[in-house]
């Protein structure tokens, strides 16, 4: 048995984070405070991230997802529900079943991330920004240049579902404003 | 096997080649696609410059390629452009790859430059033609093909373009479909053609076969600088040579012996390949006795006369000897056939062509005469006399087809009811002072035919007279020869001056007043070939008697060197050359003295010419009908043909329909047996089966709740039950 | 090298693995769309993190940062069209409650 060292004691306390924040994610009965656990999750995935060297990717991961992703969902929240009455927000249904069902699977996995002989290498945790962004110059432009595309793609799509919903709701704008 | 040496053709590579045949392809796809709607926007003039331009890009590319290859020393004249494999099985290799040599060379200047021409010339000549884009995309198209024919590295790519040429050859001489004689011409132009492809490829799958007797490895090892040679069964024409070359040190050639070391029920396979693929040359060089098509073929505009059935495709059949001489060469016998069907075709097409009417007809039969001769040449193994004979005919016949186009159109246009045979002479004559620049040029065109020393025509034919009487390699006397081959020189000048008589001179011409001088386009085209048709005999063959050194047979050498190595003639006194020229000149001035005293004033001898017509009715009778070898293949095979066909008909209508309408009737009786089984026992069963999954898809309806949790939560339920699984068995 | 307390491939995967298994159950008994979407992105994050793990143990090269990357660009595209979609929806039927809005079904 090796010893505790700190970089253990960083790593399970981000690890703590990252499981108890998505778990108030699954269970909580307020979608806001499920909102902001994500929070939780997403950042301790960064961490995750940073703590194996990858650090453009554990900081795009806080920009985009923290900065952009949760922001949208927020809005989604806030311009969708109910919210002066958060303890019915987010209700569930079949968690007898569904939780379960969620430990045997973890259950099953972790039995065979632990049986199965990984071709392991040895890992240096050398932290690099150059080598991604050379891979992303290199071997993957034309899956970079793609995934462009793809945001471009879904900002027109995004704003022309919008805008068909704006035109739809014309007639009964009062109504429909006093609603949120 | 022993250390083995030979002449192995070296190469270059090269980058432009297969652009020559890409353009006119581009051409014709252009105007063949889209040329409809083209021609109804942008005018007549966009289609032009489309085909021209084609033909011009290629031209100048073809111009480049030869001149890159003559800067290559003698040997090693030969550019290769490899483009890809097309084709692997078993032994047969076939790239798309294109080849030039001297020979090629020769051909695909004469294809593009006359080519050229002759599309120029037709801009005027189909100008009123409305479906003018069909037929310069048709004639790209036969340029693309010839060009592919000539330019192919294998015989396989040779075959493609021998078939597309005899494809738009069918197309154009059928261009005007709409009349039913002239789509006949085509069609039978097409099925005579076929009987040649036939023995064409016949004789490939021989040879082919004959190369291969699967104890040899694909190559052998040599002492020659590039080391491996590629032997056994190939189509490439460059490693065929190769490999016929090849021999060890005693100076045995061991593929050409055991090549021509093999039999076929006791017959030569060599002799049997030179004979089945001759039958091909025969088909498409309109030889004796598939020669029947070419007359017909008179039927397509004129400059498709002039291009292809009397400059380029007709003449495929000398190239393809020419090609692949150094396999010809290995039979003797092979040899003597064509240059006995060579003679014969001669003498026999200037024959008929001293009898005929049509103007058309006269020079499709001196076509055929003319192609004899050419095969006259190979046959005794003068090679480069053959290709030369080939070059200045190509010059001198497209300028007398032109022009006698041009006369055509000139008596046509003045004829607006349509009611005379433009084509015929006895409706032409007095021609001279009307069409003057027409006239000039079809005289050059008979002068140079003619032979008479001051052009083209006299340098080529006397070469192979001259060649004919010194041969010793052919099993015929080379006097004989050359007696028949003079006498046909002089029926050549004769029925030449004739048409010309009749024509252009002859009687007054009645409808002077209509007539007027064809436009510049065509005229212009008139004046090059004209000039081309004097030019180009002194020019690249200079005799040797005259203290020159042919130009065309130094620079074709390095093709024939195995062929002239095999061929044998005769030593003879130099002196014989002057006494053989004086006897030509002589002749062709009988020729043409007699066609002058007997058609230049028709008014003066229209009753002599009528007394000989009466006295030798019988015989004027059979050369004025061709022989009858038309009528001959109508009763042996047409006619016989068509009874077998009716009889089997009969045989179809009563005997096979009777059984049928037997199998008919029980097999209705039957199916209603099978109707009553399938509508109560199969159907019960289908439905019982429907029934059952109805009810239960009622029942599994319900699982559809259409909610996203419960799928996923099948899902995982999946899932789960799989890692369970692997949990137990793994 | 196999102590509970030197970082390795497994640890990463135990992660990885309870993370999914906490965003199926989000995403198998939310009823709220909106709650229903953080699952999935629980669920990506825990692939993600399969990704750069592995990458970083087994293969020992960029290539699965590189993917974690272009998963965190189709989440942000995802998020944005769901987005448009959970409001459109809302708009129609004044709820984001997944059972209410299965309308298909029939």
């Amino acid at each position: 048995m090796s010893t505790v060292t700190p970089a253990a004691i960083v790593f399970f306390g981000l690890c703590a984070l990252v499981v108890g924040c998505a778990g108030g994610v699954a269970l909580s009965r307020n979608i806001l405070h499920a909102a902001f656990l994500l929070l939780g999750t997403l950042a301790g995935t960064a961490g995750l991230y940073l703590f194996i060297g990858a650090d453009f990717l554990g900081v795009a991961q806080i920009l985009i997802y923290v900065g952009g992703i949760l922001v949208l969902l927020l809005f989604a929240v806030l311009l969708t529900s109910k919210v002066g009455d958060t303890r019915l927000s987010n209700p569930s249904a079949g968690l007898q079943f569904g939780v379960p069902l969620g430990v045997l699977l973890a259950a099953g996995l972790v039995y065979l991330v632990f049986t199965t002989p990984w071709p392991l290498t040895e890992a240096v945790a050398t932290p690099m920004t150059g080598r991604p962004g050379e891979a992303f110059l290199g071997e993957y432009l034309l899956l970079f240049e793609l995934a462009s595309v793809v945001l471009l793609m879904a900002l027109v799509g995004a704003m022309v579902l919008a805008r068909r919903a704006v035109k739809g709701r014309s007639p009964d704008a009062a109504s429909g404003g006093a609603a949120t | 096997m022993e250390s083995l040496t030979g002449d192995i053709q070296a190469f270059s590579r090269s980058q432009i080649l297969w652009l020559i045949p890409l353009f006119p392809l581009l051409g014709a796809l252009i105007n063949g696609l889209c040329g409809r709607s083209v021609q109804a926007r942008f005018g007549r003039r966009a289609v032009h410059a489309i085909a021209l331009g084609a033909m011009g890009l290629s031209s100048l590319l073809a111009i480049v390629a030869v001149c890159k290859l003559t800067a290559l020393p003698p040997a090693a004249r030969f550019l290769l452009d490899r483009r890809w494999n097309m084709l692997s099985v078993g032994a047969l290799h076939v790239d798309l790859a294109f080849a030039l040599d001297p020979l090629s060379a020769v051909m695909i200047l004469i294809i593009t430059l006359v080519g050229t021409l002759i599309h120029v010339y037709s801009t005027g000549y189909m100008a009123r033609d409305p479906a003018g884009w069909r037929f310069f995309a048709y004639l790209n198209l036969f340029v693309f093909s010839m060009l592919v024919l000539v330019l192919g590295d294998s015989l396989f790519l040779m075959f493609f373009g021998w078939e597309g040429v005899g494809l738009c050859s069918y197309l154009l001489i059928g261009f005007w479909y709409g009349d039913l004689a002239k789509a006949r011409a085509g069609k039978k132009a097409f099925i005579t053609n076929r009987v040649g492809d036939w023995g064409f490829l016949v004789g490939l799958l021989l040879l082919f076969r004959g190369l291969g007797d699967g104890r040899v490895p694909p190559t052998v090892d040599t002492d020659i600088a590039g080391g491996r040679v590629a032997v056994g069964p190939m189509l490439n024409v460059r490693e065929l040579h190769d490999q016929m070359s090849l021999h060890d040190a005693g100076g045995k050639h061991v593929f050409a012996a055991a090549l021509a070391g093999k039999t076929v029920l006791g017959i030569p396979l060599l002799f049997l390949v030179g004979l089945a693929l001759f039958l091909g040359i025969a088909g498409k060089s309109a030889q004796l006795p598939l020669h029947v098509w070419l007359p017909d073929a008179m039927a397509g505009p004129t400059p498709v006369s002039a291009l292809i059935h009397a400059a380029t495709m007709v003449t495929a059949g000398v190239y393809l000897i020419a090609r692949l001489s150094f396999l010809f060469c290995l039979s003797p016998h092979a040899l003597t056939v064509i240059a006995g069907v060579g003679l014969a075709t001669a003498l026999f097409g200037a024959a008929i062509a001293a009898t005929q009417t049509d103007i058309k007809k006269v020079l499709a039969y001196s076509t055929i005469s003319q192609l004899g001769f050419m095969f006259l040449a190979v046959g005794v193994g003068a090679y480069w006399v053959g290709v030369f004979h080939l070059l200045t005919h190509a010059c001198f016949k497209a300028c007398l087809f032109l022009a006698a186009g041009s006369a055509i159109h000139g008596v046509e246009h003045a004829d607006d009811a349509g009611t005379i045979d433009a084509q015929d002479l006895r409706n032409m004559g007095g021609l001279a002072a009307l069409m003057p620049k027409t006239h000039l040029a079809y005289l050059l065109g008979c002068v140079s035919i003619a032979g008479f020393p001051v052009a083209a025509g006299f340098y080529s034919k006397d070469e192979i007279l001259w060649k004919a009487f010194t041969q010793a390699q052919v099993f015929v006397p080379g006097g004989v020869l050359w007696a028949i081959a003079l006498l046909t020189a002089g029926l050549t000048a004769f029925y030449m001056f004739r048409s010309y008589y009749l024509a252009f001179w002859a009687r007054a011409q009645p409808a002077a007043a209509h007539i007027h001088e064809s436009p510049a386009s065509m005229t212009t085209v008139l004046a090059i070939l004209g000039a081309a048709a004097v030019v180009t005999g002194p020019l690249l063959g200079w005799p040797e008697a005259w203290g020159g050194h042919p130009w065309l047979e130094r620079f074709l050498a390095p093709v024939f060197a195995d062929a002239d190595a095999a061929a044998r003639f005769g030593a003879h006194a130099h002196v014989l050359v002057f006494v053989f020229q004086l006897a030509s000149v002589v002749v062709a001035t009988a020729g043409w003295a007699a066609a002058r005293g007997l058609y230049r004033d028709l008014a003066r001898t229209e009753a002599r010419l009528e007394g000989w017509r009466q006295a030798f009715f019988r015989l004027h009778r059979v050369v004025q009908g061709k022989f009858f070898i038309d009528e001959a293949y109508e009763t042996m095979i047409l006619v016989p043909m068509r009874d077998i066909s009716q009889g089997l008909a009969w045989a179809d209508r009563h005997i096979v329909d009777r059984i049928v309408r037997l199998a008919a009737r029980a097999t209705r009786g039957i199916a209603t047996l099978d109707g009553w089984f399938d509508r109560h026992i199969v159907d019960g069963a289908v439905n019982a089966v429907s029934t059952v999954a109805f009810a239960g898809g009622r029942r599994l309806v319900r699982l559809q709740t259409g909610r996203i949790n419960n799928y996923v939560l099948g899902m995982t339920i999946g899932v789960v039950a799989l890692v369970a699984v692997s949990w137990f068995i793994g | 090298m196999n102590g509970l307390f030197t970082i390795g491939l497994p640890h990463y995967l135990t992660v990885s693995a309870v993370l999914f298994a906490l965003g199926l159950i989000t995403v198998a008994t939310r009823r709220n769309v909106v709650a229903i979407l953080m699952g999935v992105e629980l669920l990506l994050n825990a692939a993600a993190i399969n990704f750069v793990a592995f990458s970083h143990f087994v293969h020992g090269a960029v290539a699965g940062q590189v993917f974690a990357l272009f998963i965190v660009v189709l989440a942000a595209s995802e998020a944005v069209i769901a987005l448009a979609i959970v409001l459109t929806l809302f708009r129609n039927f004044r709820t984001v409650d997944a059972a209410a809005t299965a309308t298909l079904r029939e």
